[in-house]
């Protein structure tokens, strides 16, 4: 850290040699307040802004620093710093130019204050949103936030007192207004991505072709508690046995054996919700329904059971004699063609 | 007998599954096994042969399976030396290991201990030795206070932090271990742990309700562990400390609590009760979930699983485990350990 410190702290220099004028804009503020008081205001002024712009600057690479170390503290008081120096920078410039009612200068100074106060009002919100975020813990340095109105999805790598930079998904970085997020919603999907929940979403969809459904016949259901399919496809696991019975529909079946499947899965949370439901019937068929959540703090791994659970399904859907809907493409029609 | 203690017998009270109270000698080895092992067990992780199978034994071996507890990611090798051939179906007795000699069997057993039995007793075997005559000079060099009565001081406190659990149901059953989410809880425990301590056993209450005495002994067993867990963390009284490490504490209480409950009478549940409890929804899964866990002729336990499986399937369980670590060194603290 030290090291790392003192390596930004050398190459950025220009703010050190701020820091120096500071020290030489003092020393003549003092000598020539005996003078005369005129050139003083102005090089108190001077000096005043000297070392508001050193501060900040200072605040500004410590802010990279405690950002590349995810150093939530530091950040947020480097930015309280920056805006307590830009205040006394105002208090300054007030009693520096004793700025008091009646005064002649009151109203130019006025008027340019309301002027700055309309052009750096999205600043002034962002300041007020910085400060909204930082005390709720609801932005930390690595969070993945999604910004919907603004189409970004990525992690936060740097966080000021105006703006939010992010690094997205697809390797470009963006860097949005602070304010944004105190105005309009965001999405904080960090406790989901590092496990803090009850898991990650998986909300699929599948079309079952109905012209499969079917009730079971005597047959059949023997054959689904016989030991050889059983040894095979070890159904009788994960659906009841009183399930399985002459006139019961194959997809009523398989929608229980769905979702004892799923209840059983190691890496399937039972909460908050664990659903395998039918929906809307379309016309390409019956829309099943699977609504699970699974445990993981990596999106890799999510993906990779998130695959085996759809694997899972297409597999599965045959043993009861049903079949994912597939429209027919041209290959299809030419080769019915072609037989006929 | 020390002062500032409150000692009670709570063994007594103890019915196996028809209701029947077990025989004097068995609750006479129960007392003398607890304090044994509770003397011998210091903290450190260390395997142990048992080199006998007399009654008195095999109540050691039901001590050292509910005390072996530890932060650690190899398990405590319990050795049992006997000749005898059906030593297993003795261990499966009731008043022994009741339903953990077949748990520990189970593939996806993630338990903290390990049980073997050995038909001769050798110097490769690898552990602490004790034998029958260990444990009846230490029974000898005791008062009868001190190994007859047990100091039920801690147990009342664990139970307050049970009942306490109970009550705050905005103790987060997601993020489990953000320890700070307890704060407000802890607090409140604070205050209540400034109320005298009142006896653990109603008599009235024991005698004619065994699910009350299982889980008063539970409450037992759980503090008996209290200075082990103090031990694993080097008796920092810091309580930074304790929730620096509330994970690891959390999932070694998980698998003691699992142990003591497979010991207690209570089995896993089975393939058909799956099943059913998860075709219910709401309260009736609650209401099933009660009537598996109190139906006293064959005791059963959803959370009886790994630490794994209890976060997605009651992951609202967690915060038991939790919270009663982090309150561990305010308990401490409280009666001056």
């Amino acid at each position: 850290m030290k090291s790392l410190g003192n390596k930004w702290l050398i190459k950025n220099r220009w703010w050190t040699i701020v820091g120096a004028l500071f020290v030489v804009f003092l020393a003549m503020a003092i000598w020539s307040y005996c003078k005369d008081k005129h050139i003083a205001q102005w090089l108190q002024l001077l000096t005043l802004t000297s070392f508001v712009v050193f501060v900040i600057g200072l605040c500004n690479t410590l802010t990279n620093i405690f950002s590349l170390r995810k150093k939530e503290n530091g950040i947020t008081w480097c930015q309280i710093i920056i805006l307590l120096s830009i205040g006394l920078w105002i208090l300054g410039f007030i009693l520096i130019f004793n700025i008091q009612s009646g005064n002649n200068n009151t109203i130019v100074f006025g008027i340019i204050g309301g002027l700055l106060t309309l052009i750096f009002q999205d600043k002034i919100k962002g300041v007020v949103t910085f400060i909204h975020l930082r005390a709720n813990n609801l932005l930390n340095i690595g969070d993945w936030i999604q910004v919907p109105k603004l189409g970004v999805d990525g992690e936060v790598r740097k966080v000021t007192l105006t703006t939010v930079t992010l690094y997205n998904w697809d390797t470009t970085t963006s860097t949005i207004p602070i304010s944004t997020l105190h105005a309009d919603h965001f999405i904080n999907l960090q406790h989901m991505s590092s496990g803090k929940t009850y898991g990650w979403r998986i909300d699929k969809t599948f079309i079952v072709d109905t012209e499969c459904f079917h009730t079971i016949s005597q047959q059949e259901a023997d054959m689904f508690k016989s030991e050889d399919f059983n040894k095979q496809h070890n159904i009788l696991d994960f659906l009841p046995e009183n399930e399985i019975k002459e006139g019961a529909l194959n997809a009523r079946m398989y929608r229980l054996y769905l979702y004892h499947w799923l209840m059983s899965q190691p890496d399937v949370s039972q909460l908050p919700r664990l659903v395998v439901k039918w929906i809307d019937q379309v016309k390409e068929g019956m829309q099943l329904q699977m609504y699970v959540f699974i445990i993981t703090n990596n999106l890799d791994d999510f993906e990779w059971h998130q695959s085996l659970v759809i694997e899972h399904v297409m597999e599965s859907l045959g043993w009861f004699g049903l079949r994912l809907y597939q429209r027919p493409s041209s290959y299809d029609e030419n080769t019915k063609e072609a037989a006929l | 007998m020390k002062k500032n203690t409150l000692r009670e017998c709570p063994f007594e009270y103890m019915r196996d599954r028809n209701g029947n109270k077990f025989s004097e000698e068995t609750v006479g080895n129960w007392y003398k096994s607890r304090a044994f092992v509770l003397d011998r067990l210091d903290g450190n992780q260390q395997d142990v042969v048992v080199d006998g199978d007399s009654p008195l034994m095999l109540s050691v071996v039901r001590h050292l399976a509910l005390y072996s507890h530890y932060i650690s990611n190899k398990p405590t090798v319990i050795t049992l030396v006997s000749q005898n051939a059906t030593i297993e179906d003795e261990l499966k007795k009731e008043e022994y290991l009741c339903h953990l000699v077949d748990y520990l069997k189970r593939a996806d057993c993630d338990l903290d201990i390990e049980l073997r039995t050995v038909k001769e007793f050798s110097d490769d075997l690898q552990g602490v030795r004790i034998t029958e005559s260990d444990v009846n000079e230490f029974v000898n060099k005791k008062g009868h206070d001190d190994v007859y009565t047990v100091d039920t001081r801690k147990a009342v406190l664990a139970q307050r932090i049970y009942e306490l659990g109970a009550l705050i149901d905005n103790l987060t059953a997601e993020d489990i271990h953000s320890t700070k989410r307890y704060a407000m809880a802890l607090d409140a425990f604070e205050y209540l742990l400034r109320d005298k301590i009142k006896p653990l056993i109603d008599k009235a209450q024991w005698e004619n309700d065994p699910i009350k005495v299982k889980n008063g002994l539970s409450s037992i067993y759980s503090a008996d562990c209290f200075e082990l867990r103090a031990f694993a963390i080097n008796n920092d009284k810091n309580y930074k400390k304790w929730e620096e490490n509330n994970e690891a504490l959390s999932i070694s209480e998980h698998a003691r609590w699992v142990v003591e409950r497979l010991i207690m009478g209570y089995r896993p549940i089975n393939h058909e009760e799956r099943m059913q409890y998860e075709s219910l929804f709401g309260q009736k899964r609650q209401a099933y979930f009660k009537v598996l866990k109190n139906n006293v002729q064959d005791l059963a336990h959803i959370d009886i699983c790994s630490y794994r499986d209890l976060r997605r399937i009651d992951p609202n369980s967690l915060k038991y485990d939790s919270f009663l670590m982090l309150a561990i060194p305010r308990i401490l603290k409280r009666l001056k350990h």
